[in-house]
């Protein structure tokens, strides 16, 4: 049972930097609400013990699913930290610095709820990061910066598989699958077409290229495009990998 | 530990439902969706056995001010509920569902306080001071004719002393032909102007750039207003116009283009925005000019038109390590690249740079050509020169980096016909870089975005115009693709205007996650075709301004 699992001294220092750090409002609702389904997991327990709630209490429903979909993803608690970690590593939460900042985020957090009469009007700066969250709301006319359209319209969901792993590039992730999955075919098409080598080639993810040509993938296989893994990282730029397979 | 727990589930909670943006997107996604909605007439009916008891002059008064949900939404999601077909029709009736819409506050969607589908999700919260001004306000439907909302005033009713400012702030005009006050508004601008709804990216306009689109002839110091701190002179707001003649269907009215309206961070519970767009109706009406058009991408009462972003990729490995654009999961970095490689050269026989010499000829035929739309701007020879040529930049091309001048804000081209000699064609478009937000590899997004343009084929009636229209626009506007990629672009943009639409997918354009609403300052006429089409009129072909 989970609720046995004590998250480490680091899992902790990361919660409570992230409880205070700035770099949250910029991250996408998939991510917080993946952070929080981690954090329930490690905490609380394994998946939620309430029922799903209602369609009409979308936040809720959207909490309740994060946490489940944590547990559902993440079989070993450990994981699930590891992932808790490497998120908040990426939002620039550091193990070592952020034991003697401690203060900091806390003033931080004071000066960004300052009621506004007490802005120091003749300290104006411009610091872009000092007033989160109302970024986008300039005052309104104007024109707008626009961004493509994601193919789904929203962030693509954790894949855990030996494809979706070769595609985000997550090494430790993969050397787990590998590990634990003796049988796998390194050289299995993905439902498109593509070797894991392929997508790790094109994504540019140099170790997982690597580990996987380290554990014997077919160096000449096609995409289809008929390209092989050199062909595919030299058309896409990635010259470090291109060398790794030349040789 | 329990207060570790307390601590960061708070925290979540609210980092997930402070950003309101985001929030409304799983509200949204949630009704689309119409997911296992059973969960949800269980939860719902505790309630609804009180609300039944509203009083029936309670919800007489709902009508009237406007808190009850529309009968036509309500319907509509009923039937997409239905359609959907993930609950048992049974489950799903009116009452239910207008309890669930009541919930989720659906009126603040209706009312444009939040968006549906990520569509214009930001709050202005400016809808008080809108209901107060001489705008077509909701729910009024199409006007029976075109026309102002208020009279014009006589130059001694207009209000002489300028608005008050919040303590300690004072009105400053600024002259963008001073270096340090052009510095100024640049700074404002480039920290703390428009970005994205991720902020990623944020417009970084140059001081060149202030100086071409606020200065064209006949424009005038006072509508260019800043606000200061009074004690240190620090520029903390701005808010600009520049006139323009636009003809809006049959009529032409002297009007103000109303942009650039920016408030430091740090002061946007100031409210601020409302007192700069008063001052500058005061300032306007001073001149004599009682109408504005301008835009946003949050919906306001009421738009005249919607358009919605498109970006061309030019620098794909760019894109995607900026995160402008993504590599979908089915296809590769490398096909991408492949796909939306550009020629080198361009392929129009005669296309050359627009000179001072053209100006004529381009002013003609862009003023034929801009007849095909319902919304445009009329300029003069001298304006059109402006508009045109003085944003060209100095020097050499080359002298401001690989095929651009030095300070070069836009680039204009001319086709010439080889034998005639004749100009039949001219397009224009301009940079507009943004800063990438904490991204040190790369600071700077280079952006084109297409411009005005005209060509004769749109001009001489003939069978099957508009398909000559696209047919020669392709070429053309391939050939701006080519121009702005050899001078380092790494996305060119179109908006779903002017004769856009048909040409953008071949020309291998992807839709973008934004929209532009058109909006004009008292005057009334029917929605403009934009992104869709209204009534005969083809997407696009509503919208004849190019707002910068």
């Amino acid at each position: 049972m989970l609720t046995e699992y004590q998250p480490s001294s680091a899992f902790h220092n990361a919660a409570s930097h992230l409880s205070s750090a700035s770099s949250l409002n910029k991250v996408s609702t998939s991510v917080k609400l993946e952070l929080y389904g981690l954090f329930k997991y490690l905490t609380v327990a394994k998946s939620p013990n309430t029922s799903r709630p209602s369609l009409f209490d979308m936040t809720g429903r959207a909490k309740w699913d994060a946490w489940a979909a944590a547990s559902k993803k993440h079989e070993n608690p450990a994981n699930a930290e590891l992932r808790y970690l490497e998120i908040a590593t990426n939002l620039g939460w550091n193990e070592s610095e952020s034991s003697k900042d401690e203060e900091a985020p806390q003033q931080a957090i004071k000066a960004g709820k300052k009621d506004v009469d007490e802005i120091d009007l003749d300290n104006l700066s411009d610091d872009e990061d000092e007033t989160p969250g109302n970024a986008s709301a300039s005052g309104g006319l104007g024109v707008v910066v626009s961004t493509l359209n994601q193919v789904d319209g929203v962030e693509q969901p954790m894949d855990h598989s030996l494809h979706g792993l070769a595609v985000s590039g997550e090494l430790t992730g993969l050397k787990l699958l590998l590990d634990s999955s003796k049988n796998l075919d390194l050289n299995a098409p993905d439902e498109y077409g593509y070797a894991p080598l392929h997508l790790a080639c094109d994504r540019g993810h140099v170790e997982v290229v690597k580990l996987l040509l380290a554990q014997g993938a077919n160096k000449e296989v096609k995409d289809p495009d008929g390209l092989t893994p050199l062909e595919l990282s030299q058309e896409a730029g990635r010259m470090d990998i291109a060398e790794i397979l030349a040789i | 530990m329990a207060t570790q727990e307390d601590n960061t589930s708070d925290l979540e909670l609210q980092s997930v439902s402070e950003s309101e943006s985001e929030a409304e997107e799983i509200h949204t996604s949630g009704v689309t969706e119409g997911s296992s909605t059973q969960q949800a007439s269980g939860s719902t009916s505790n309630k609804k056995k009180k609300k039944k008891k509203k009083s029936k002059a309670k919800k007489i008064f709902d009508k009237l001010t406007g808190n009850e949900i529309p009968q036509e939404i309500v319907d509509r999601v009923v039937e997409q509920v239905k359609k959907d077909g993930t609950v048992a029709s049974e489950d799903i009736n009116e009452e239910n569902v207008r309890e669930a819409l009541e919930h989720m506050k659906i009126m603040d969607v209706v009312k444009g306080k939040a968006g549906i589908g990520g569509f214009n999700r930001k709050d202005m919260g400016e809808h008080k001071f809108w209901s107060t001004q001489p705008v077509p306000q909701p729910g009024e439907g199409p006007p029976e004719a075109d026309g102002y909302i208020d009279p014009s005033k006589p130059p001694e009713e207009v209000r002489q002393e300028p608005y008050q400012l919040p303590e300690h702030f004072e009105w400053s005009t600024l002259d963008i032909d001073d270096p340090v006050q052009n510095k100024e508004v640049y700074d404002l601008l480039s920290l703390n102007y428009v970005e994205d709804d991720q902020a990623a990216f944020r417009f970084k306009y140059s001081g060149e750039f202030l100086a071409w689109a606020l200065k064209p002839p006949g424009y005038h110091k006072e509508w260019h207003i800043g606000v200061r701190v009074s004690k240190t002179k620090k520029l903390v707001a701005f808010i600009s116009g520049i006139p323009m003649k636009l003809r809006v269907r049959q009529n032409t009215i002297m009007v103000t283009e109303i942009n650039f309206l920016c408030v430091l961070k740090k002061l946007r519970s100031k409210r601020l925005a409302p007192v700069l767009i008063k001052e500058v109706t005061r300032r306007v009406h001073l001149k004599g000019i009682f109408q504005a058009i301008y835009t946003a991408g949050v919906v306001i009462p009421t738009p005249v038109a919607v358009c919605r972003y498109y970006h061309r990729s030019l620098n794909i490995q760019k894109l995607i390590d900026t995160k402008f654009s993504f590599i979908p999961r089915s296809s590769t970095l490398a096909r991408m690249i492949r796909l939306n490689k550009v020629p080198e050269n361009t392929s129009l026989p005669g296309l050359r740079q627009m000179e001072g010499k053209d100006v004529d000829a381009v002013t003609v035929l862009f003023a034929e050509y801009m007849k095909r739309f319902d919304m445009v701007p009329l300029f003069n020879a001298e304006e059109a020169r402006h508009t045109f040529l003085s944003g060209a930049g100095r020097g050499e091309v080359g002298s401001g980096g690989t095929g651009r001048r030095e300070g070069q804000v836009t680039w204009s081209y001319v086709v010439e016909d080889p034998s005639t000699k004749k100009i039949t064609d001219f397009f224009m478009f301009y940079s507009l870089p943004s800063t990438v937000i904490n991204n040190l590899t790369y600071p700077l997004l280079e952006a084109a975005y297409l411009f005005y343009y005209a060509t004769d084929a749109g001009v001489a009636p003939a069978d099957d115009q508009d398909g000559k229209v696209k047919k020669r626009l392709t070429t053309l506007i391939g050939d701006a693709l080519i121009i702005a990629n050899n001078a380092k672009f790494d996305v060119f943009n179109a908006l779903t205007l002017m004769d856009n639409a048909p040409i953008l997918q071949d020309l291998k354009f992807g839709p973008g996650d934004g929209f532009l609403n058109f909006y004009l300052y008292n005057w009334r006429t029917s929605t403009l075709a934009g992104v869709n089409p209204e009534g005969d009129r083809p997407a696009g072909r509503g919208v004849g301004v190019v707002m910068l």
